[in-house]
C-alpha cells in the first residue's frame, strides 16, 4: 500500500515536471516572446535589447534551469502593462472561481446522482427516458449559449435576476447552471449506466434470493458499488470545470481566473497565462492523486491488491 | 392470475412442488416461452437432479420458484414452497419473506455472487441477523458456526476476508453458509461446482450431501454433467428445450433411460474406463424455433411421423417414473460390447515412430509486477509421431503453458522445446512460418479465436493465403474440403462467427488448423465451452482426423474422462510440475502417483459403480 | 440495446444493405437528426452559392431587423439582420460552413494522429509505449482549452491552419487509448493471436484483421468527439481567440448576439440553435451508430 502511495506521488511529481517543461518549451519555442509582446512596429533594435535584458540570447538549457529556479521561488515572472508579479494578478482572482467551481461541483454532483440513480432504478420507463432525455440535451448544450439563454430568459425576460455582479449569493445561481449543467448531464449517464451494471452483477440476484429487499439492496449493495468507478469521473469533472469557468466568466462577467486567462490570452500576457495554466494543472494533478487515494480507502480490491504489489 | 403468494399450510415434507409451470419471455408484442408445462416434486431430504445442456430451461425453472426473474418474465401454473405459494407477479414483501427462509439458491459462479466490497464475515451476520431475527452479536456467533459446518479452514480469519480474497471453492463455501443461514427447507444448488476444480468440486458435492443428511432439507440440483447426477442425486428430471423429458430414480435413468435425448446425453458423456462418448447430432432448437410436435424430434434416431406433429405428454419430476415419448426405449442401456481402446500398445516389431515435439527439462517463467513467476519447471516430455497425448491438471497447474511453449508462444527459461530435432521457433521470427505449418493450435474459445468481422469460410481459406498455397480456384476447393471434413455444410463458408453456434465455430477453428496440413495439433481445453453432445462429436472428428489423416494430437484438458477417451498417453501436471506421464489405460487403471489417484477419485463418473466420495470417507 | 434490431432480416446482405436497413429500422429522433446534419452538410458545402446576400455586406440603415423583415434597400432578410445591417442569413450560412470545415478538418485529423499514436505504443511496447501513456494521462486530465489558448496565446490567433489542427487534436488521447487497448488486446488474447499462429505476418494482421474490427470503435469516438470539437471551435470563436474576423463561425455571430439580446434576441438565438440542434443530433446519432455497430449487441447472441 505504502508502495502504492509512493508510486502515485512520484508520478504526480512527474506530471508536474512535464507541466513546467511543457509551458517552457511552448512559450520559448513556439514564438518568440518579445515579438510577440511588443507591436509589430518595435525597432528590430529595442527587441534584441529587450531579449538581452530577458535573457534569451542565452542556451536554451541555461534558460529552462533558471526558469525552474524561478519558479521554486515562487516568481512566476511579471506582468509587463503593470509590472506587478503574475503570481499576485492571478492569486486575487482564484478565491472568485473557487467559489464558483466549488459550488458548481455541488451542483453536479447534488443533481447528477439522484437523476442517474432515479434513472437507472427506473430503466426503461418514461421517467428513464426524459431523465436521459434532458442528460443529452444538457452535455450536448454549449455553456456559453446556456448562459445566454439564462441571462436572456431570467434577466432579459422575466428579470428576476441581474445578468451580472458577483456580490450576492443569487448571482451565483445563473453561472453555477452554466456552468454545472453538462457535467450533471456526465454524471447522470454514467451513474445510471455504473448503476446498471452493478443491478446486472450476479451478486445483486443473490441478494435477492437471500430474501433483502429491493430498497435494501440498492442502497446499501448497488450504491456502493456503483458508486466507485464515478470517482474517476468526478475527477475529470475538476478539470471539465476549470476548462469551462472561462467561458462562464465571460459570459457573466465573473471576476475569476478563468476570464483573467483570455484577457491575458488576448493581449498576450505571457506571464499571466503560463501562471495561469500552472496554476490548472496542479491542481487537476492534485485532483488526480487525490482519486488515487480515495480508491484506495474506498475499494478494498485496490487497498489489498496494490498492498500485496500483486 | 388470483393473489399473489398466499399462505398454505406447512407442508413440511414436500418442500417443493411445482405443476404445470409456463414461464415467457416477453418483450412488446413478441412473447416467447422459455420452460413449458414443467412439473416437478422434491420432498424433504431429497436430492433432485435438473439435467440439460444448456437453453433447456433448469435454470429458468429454478429462478422462477424463487420469483427472481425480472419483470419481463411471465409465469403460468403453479409453485408450491413448504409454505407459500408463488404465482405470476407475486408481492415483493411477500417474496422476500420467502426467499432464504423457506428455499435458498447458490449459483454457479460464486466469487461473482458475493458482495465485492464486503467482508465476508458482515455478509453472513447481516443475513443471519436479518433471516433470524437475532441480535448482531448473537447472529456472528451463528455466522462463524456457519463457517464451521460448512468446513470453512480457519474460520474466524476469513470471517475478516474479502471475497477475492478466497479461492472459488472457498467462496462457494460461503454462499452455502449464507444459504444455510434462514435454515430453509429447500435449496436450489445451480451448477454449484461448474466453475471449480475436480477435487474441490468433490469436496463441494461431499458437503452438500452432509448437509443434507443433516438439516434434512430438499435440493434442486442444477447441472449438466451426469457424472455430478450419478454421485449427488437421489432422482432426476431430463430437461431438452424448457419441457422435462424424463424423470426418475438416479439408478433407473442410468441404467436403463426411457427417453431417447437421455440415452444420447448418456452416451455422450466419457467415462474413467474409456468409454468413447457418442454425440447427438444437429442442436437444441432455439425457444421461438421449437417444432410443433417433440422438440427432440429433428434429432431423434427413432422419431416418426407422429412424434414430428404431436406433443408427447409430459413427464413430471416428481421421482417416479415418467418418460415424454411416444416410442420410449426399453431395457437396459446394456453397455455390453467394450469399445475399441484408444491405447493399445504397440507390438514389439513395429519401428519406433519419430519424436514430433519434445521439452526437455523445460522451465517457462512469466513477468509479473512483482517478479517472474515460474509457471512450470522440469518438464521432459515427447509426443511421437502417432500419439494423442493428454495433458492434464487443475486449474494453476501449468497445463496451458506446455501448449505455449509447444507452439512458441512462450520461450523456456530452462530446457529446450525442440520440433523433429530442431528447436521450436519462437512466435514473430521468420522461421516460426515454416513451423506454423506443422504444428496448429485449438483454443479453448472458437468465438475468441476467429474475426468476427471475416466469413468462416475467408477464414478457413486463410491460412493457405498466407502461405501462398493454390491459385484461388484450388483454395476454394481446397476450402470446401476442410469444411466438410470438419463436419459442416458448405454454405456455413459465407456465414459470420456470431451466426453460427459454438459447436460450429470450434468445427471452424479445427478446419481452419487443417487447412495446412499440421502434423500436431495442440487443443487446449478446446471442447470446455461446448454442451456435452456437442463435446462428444468434437471428440469423435477428432478421433477420426487422428485415424484418417494420421494428426498427432497433444489434448489439453482438466477432465479425465476425455483424456481417456481420446488420448495414448496421459501427462499429469501439479502446480507446475509434471507428476506422472505414461499410457492412459495402466495409468487410469493402476495410477502411481497419489495426486493422480486422487484426481481419479473425484472425477465424477456415469459409469462408476459406487461413488468417488465413497472411497475416499473408506 | 434500445435502437438496435437484432432481427435476422439483416443477415446474408452487403453490408450497403445492412447500413440501410439499419437507418429505416432507426426511430423517428435519429432519423430527424441525420435530417438535421445532412441539411448542415449540404449548407456547409454550397453555402457560397446559397446565401442571399454578401455576409459581410454593411446597411447601415437596415440594423438589427427582425426576422423576415424587409430593409431599407428593399432587401428581405428571412432572419433579419445584425447591428452593422448584414443579413443574418447569410452569415449564418457563412459560419455554418467555417464551422463545420474546421470540425470535419479538425476531427479527421485528431482521429488519425490519435489513432497511429495508439498503433505506436501497442506496436512497439516497452518505453515508447510507457512515454506516449505518461501524455496520453497528462492529457486526459488536462482541460484541452487551457492548452490551446497557451499556444494561441504564444502563436497569436488569425492562423487558420493553426487553429484547425489546434482544435482537432482536442480528443486524441482518446483515440490512442482505444488503438492501443483493442490492437493489444487482440494481439494478445483473441483471434490476431490466432492469425499470427497461422504464420501471418504483421501487416496482415493489423490491416486485414485489427484495423477493421477497431474501425467501429474509432467511429463511435468520431461520433462523440465531433460536437466536443464544434463546442471547443465555437466557445473559442466566442471568447475571441478562435476564428478572427471577417472570417465568422458560429461562435462569432453568437458573441455578437450578446451584446443585444435586450432588442435583437435572434442575432444570438439564431447561431446558438444551430449549434446546438447541430451537437445534440451528433450526440443522438452517435449514440445510435454506438448501438448499431456494437457486434454484441446487433448478433443477438
Amino acid at each position: 500500500m505504502t508502495g502504492f502511495v509512493i508510486r502515485k506521488l512520484l508520478r504526480t511529481l512527474f506530471t508536474l515536471f512535464l507541466v513546467v517543461t511543457f509551458v517552457f518549451f511552448v512559450l520559448r519555442l513556439t514564438g518568440d516572446p518579445v515579438s510577440a509582446m511588443m507591436p509589430d512596429d518595435t525597432d528590430p533594435a529595442i527587441l534584441d535589447e529587450l531579449r538581452k535584458q530577458w535573457g534569451l540570447d542565452r542556451p536554451l538549457g541555461v534558460q529552462y534551469l533558471e526558469y525552474w529556479f524561478n519558479l521554486l521561488q515562487g516568481d512566476f515572472g511579471n506582468a509587463y502593462r503593470d509590472g506587478r508579479p503574475a503570481i499576485e494578478i492571478v492569486a486575487e482572482r482564484v478565491p472568485a472561481t473557487l467559489k464558483l467551481t466549488l459550488t458548481a461541483f455541488a451542483f453536479i454532483v447534488i443533481a447528477g446522482f439522484p437523476l442517474g440513480i432515479f434513472a437507472a432504478v427506473n430503466r426503461g420507463t418514461a421517467i428513464d427516458r426524459a431523465i436521459m432525455t434532458i442528460s443529452v440535451t444538457g452535455f450536448s448544450l454549449p455553456n456559453f449559449f446556456l448562459g445566454i439563454l439564462l441571462i436572456f430568459l431570467l434577466s432579459v425576460t422575466l428579470r428576476l435576476l441581474p445578468a451580472y455582479g458577483s456580490d450576492h449569493w443569487y448571482n451565483l445561481i445563473m453561472p453555477v447552471i452554466t456552468l454545472g449543467t453538462a457535467g450533471a448531464a456526465v454524471i447522470a449517464r454514467f451513474v445510471r449506466s455504473s448503476m446498471l451494471e452493478v443491478l446486472n452483477a450476479p451478486y445483486i440476484r443473490a441478494c435477492r434470493a437471500r430474501g433483502m429487499t429491493e430498497r435494501a439492496i440498492i442502497w446499501t449493495v448497488a450504491l456502493p458499488n456503483a458508486a466507485i468507478p464515478t470517482i474517476t469521473i468526478m475527477g475529470f469533472m475538476v478539470g471539465t470545470l476549470i476548462g469551462g469557468s472561462i467561458v462562464t466568466e465571460t459570459v457573466f462577467a465573473w471576476p475569476g481566473i478563468g476570464r483573467l486567462l483570455i484577457d491575458a490570452v488576448t493581449a498576450r500576457e505571457l506571464a499571466v497565462v503560463q501562471t495561469v495554466v500552472m496554476i490548472t494543472a496542479a491542481s487537476m494533478v492534485f485532483a488526480n492523486l487525490a482519486v488515487d487515494l480515495l480508491y484506495l480507502v474506498i475499494d478494498p480490491r485496490r487497498r489489498y491488491a496494490s498492498g500485496t504489489g500483486e | 392470475m388470483e393473489g399473489p403468494a398466499e399462505e398454505l399450510k406447512a407442508d413440511h415434507s414436500t418442500p417443493l412442488e411445482i405443476s404445470g409451470l409456463t414461464v415467457s419471455l416477453k418483450t412488446g408484442a413478441w412473447k416467447c416461452a422459455i420452460v413449458e408445462d414443467v412439473s416437478l416434486r422434491v420432498r424433504s431430504g431429497e436430492i433432485l437432479g435438473l439435467v440439460g445442456e444448456s437453453g433447456s430451461g433448469k435454470t429458468v425453472t429454478c429462478l422462477a420458484a424463487l420469483g427472481l426473474l425480472g419483470p419481463a418474465w411471465q409465469m403460468e401454473g403453479e409453485i408450491r414452497l413448504a409454505r407459500t405459494r408463488i404465482t405470476d407477479a407475486p408481492s415483493a414483501g411477500q417474496l422476500a419473506s420467502v426467499r432464504g427462509r423457506e428455499a435458498a439458491m447458490i449459483f454457479q459462479d460464486a466469487s461473482a455472487s458475493l458482495n465485492p466490497i464486503e467482508k465476508i464475515g458482515k455478509q453472513l451476520t447481516k443475513t443471519v441477523a436479518r433471516l433470524r431475527g437475532v441480535s448482531t452479536g448473537e447472529a456472528r456467533e451463528i455466522a462463524l458456526d456457519l463457517l464451521r459446518r460448512v468446513e470453512m479452514p480457519d474460520p474466524e480469519e476469513r470471517l475478516h476476508s474479502y471475497p477475492f480474497q478466497l479461492s472459488g471453492g472457498q467462496n462457494q463455501r460461503v454462499m452455502i453458509a449464507v444459504a444455510l443461514a434462514g435454515r430453509p427447507e429447500l435449496l436450489f444448488a445451480d451448477e454449484p461446482t461448474t466453475a471449480l476444480d475436480v477435487t474441490v468440486q468433490s469436496q463441494i458435492l461431499d458437503l452438500i450431501k452432509s448437509l443434507r443428511d443433516e438439516t434434512k432439507m430438499g435440493v434442486v440440483f442444477v447441472t449438466h454433467d451426469l457424472g455430478v447426477v450419478k454421485e449427488v442425486c437421489d432422482s432426476v428430471a431430463v430437461m431438452y428445450a424448457g419441457r422435462i423429458v424424463e424423470s426418475g430414480s438416479v439408478e433407473r435413468i442410468m441404467n436403463a433411460p426411457r427417453h431417447p435425448y437421455t440415452l444420447g446425453l448418456i452416451e455422450s458423456m466419457p467415462t474413467l474406463s474409456g468409454h468413447v462418448p457418442e454425440g447427438i447430432e444437429g442442436q437444441v432448437p432455439a425457444p421461438d424455433k421449437r417444432p410443433p410436435g417433440c422438440a427432440f424430434a429433428p434429432r431423434c434416431e427413432k422419431a416418426q411421423e407422429k412424434c414430428w406433429s404431436q406433443l408427447p405428454l409430459g413427464a413430471e419430476g416428481d421421482g417416479g417414473d415418467s418418460v415424454a415419448c411416444f416410442f420410449p426405449l426399453e431395457g437396459d442401456l446394456g453397455r455390453t460390447e467394450r469399445p475399441e481402446h484408444p491405447t493399445q500398445s504397440r507390438s514389439a516389431d513395429e519401428p519406433v515412430p519419430d519424436t514430433l515435439l519434445s521439452l526437455n527439462d523445460a522451465a517457462c517463467d512469466y513477468d509479473t509486477r512483482s517478479g517472474k513467476f515460474r509457471a512450470v519447471s522440469g518438464i521432459t516430455l515427447s509426443l511421437n509421431e502417432g500419439d494423442r497425448l493428454a495433458v492434464i491438471g487443475e486449474s494453476g497447474s501449468g497445463k496451458s503453458t506446455i501448449g505455449k511453449l509447444m507452439l512458441g508462444i512462450e520461450p523456456t527459461s530452462e530446457g529446450a522445446a525442440s520440433f523433429m530435432g530442431k528447436p521450436v521457433p519462437m512466435l514473430g521470427t521468420s522461421d516460426h512460418v515454416a513451423f506454423a505449418r506443422s504444428v496448429q493450435l485449438v483454443p479453448q474459445n472458437p468465438f475468441l479465436s476467429l474475426d468476427p468481422r471475416a466469413t468462416i469460410g475467408s477464414q478457413i481459406e486463410e491460412p493457405l493465403e498466407i502461405h501462398g498455397i493454390g491459385t484461388k480456384q484450388e483454395r476454394r476447393a481446397r476450402r470446401r474440403e476442410l469444411l466438410e471434413s470438419a463436419g459442416l455444410s458448405p454454405e456455413l463458408a459465407m456465414r459470420y462467427p456470431h451466426e453460427i453456434s459454438g459447436g460450429q465455430c470450434q468445427r471452424a477453428v479445427i478446419a481452419r488448423a487443417l487447412a495446412l496440413r499440421p502434423k500436431v495439433l495442440i487443443c487446449d481445453e478446446a471442447t470446455a465451452s461446448l454442451d456435452v453432445s456437442v463435446q462428444a462429436r468434437i471428440i469423435e472428428l477428432l478421433r477420426e482426423l487422428h485415424r484418417m489423416h494420421d494428426l498427432s494430437i497433444v489434448f489439453i484438458t482438466h477432465d479425465l474422462r476425455l483424456a481417456r477417451s481420446l488420448c495414448s498417453h496421459v501427462a499429469v501436471m501439479r502446480s507446475g510440475q509434471l507428476v506422472e506421464l505414461g499410457e492412459t489405460s495402466p495409468m487410469f487403471e493402476a495410477p502411481e502417483h497419489p495426486y493422480t489417484s486422487q484426481l481419479l477419485a473425484s472425477m465424477p463418473d456415469v459409469e462408476s459403480t459406487d461413488s468417488p466420495t465413497m472411497e475416499t470417507t473408506q | 440495446m434500445a435502437y438496435a434490431d437484432p432481427s435476422e432480416a439483416f443477415e446474408r446482405r452487403s453490408s450497403t444493405q445492412v447500413a440501410i436497413a439499419h437507418v429505416i429500422a432507426s426511430p423517428v429522433i435519429v432519423k430527424m437528426a441525420m435530417l438535421w446534419l445532412i441539411m448542415i452538410l449540404f449548407i456547409a458545402v454550397t453555402a457560397r452559392w446559397i446565401m442571399p446576400y454578401d455576409y459581410q455586406q454593411t446597411a447601415l440603415l437596415s440594423r438589427l431587423l427582425p426576422p423576415g423583415a424587409t430593409g431599407a434597400s428593399g432587401d428581405f432578410h428571412l432572419l433579419g439582420t445584425d447591428h452593422l445591417g448584414r443579413d443574418l442569413l447569410s452569415r449564418l450560412f457563412s459560419s455554418i460552413q467555417l464551422t463545420m470545415l474546421v470540425a470535419v478538418f479538425g476531427t479527421f485529423f485528431g482521429a488519425v494522429v490519435g489513432s497511429c499514436i495508439g498503433f505506436v505504443a501497442a506496436r512497439f511496447r516497452g518505453w515508447v509505449d510507457d512515454v506516449i501513456m505518461v501524455l496520453v494521462d497528462f492529457q486526459a486530465s488536462m482541460p484541452f482549452v487551457i492548452i490551446a489558448l497557451s499556444v494561441i496565446a504564444v502563436m497569436g490567433t488569425g492562423n487558420m491552419l493553426l487553429f484547425i489542427l489546434l482544435v482537432g487534436f482536442q480528443g486524441w488521447e482518446r483515440y490512442a487509448r482505444i488503438s492501443r487497448g483493442m490492437t493489444l488486446s487482440a494481439v494478445n488474447h483473441g483471434y490476431a493471436a490466432a492469425i499470427r499462429l497461422l504464420g501471418a505476418g504483421t501487416f496482415r494482421v493489423y490491416l486485414r484483421h485489427i484495423l477493421p474490427n477497431i474501425l467501429a470503435a474509432l467511429v463511435v469516438q468520431v461520433s462523440i468527439n465531433f460536437p466536443e470539437t464544434v463546442i471547443l471551435e465555437t466557445s473559442m470563436s466566442f471568447l475571441g481567440v478562435g476564428i478572427q474576423p471577417p472570417n465568422t463561425s458560429l461562435g462569432n455571430l453568437l458573441s455578437y448576439g450578446r451584446d443585444y439580446l435586450l432588442n435583437a434576441w435572434w442575432i444570438a438565438g439564431v447561431p446558438g440553435c444551430a449549434i446546438f440542434f447541430t451537437t445534440l443530433s451528433m450526440s443522438i446519432v452517435g449514440d445510435w451508430l454506438r448501438d448499431v455497430l456494437d457486434p454484441t449487441t446487433s448478433s443477438g447472441t
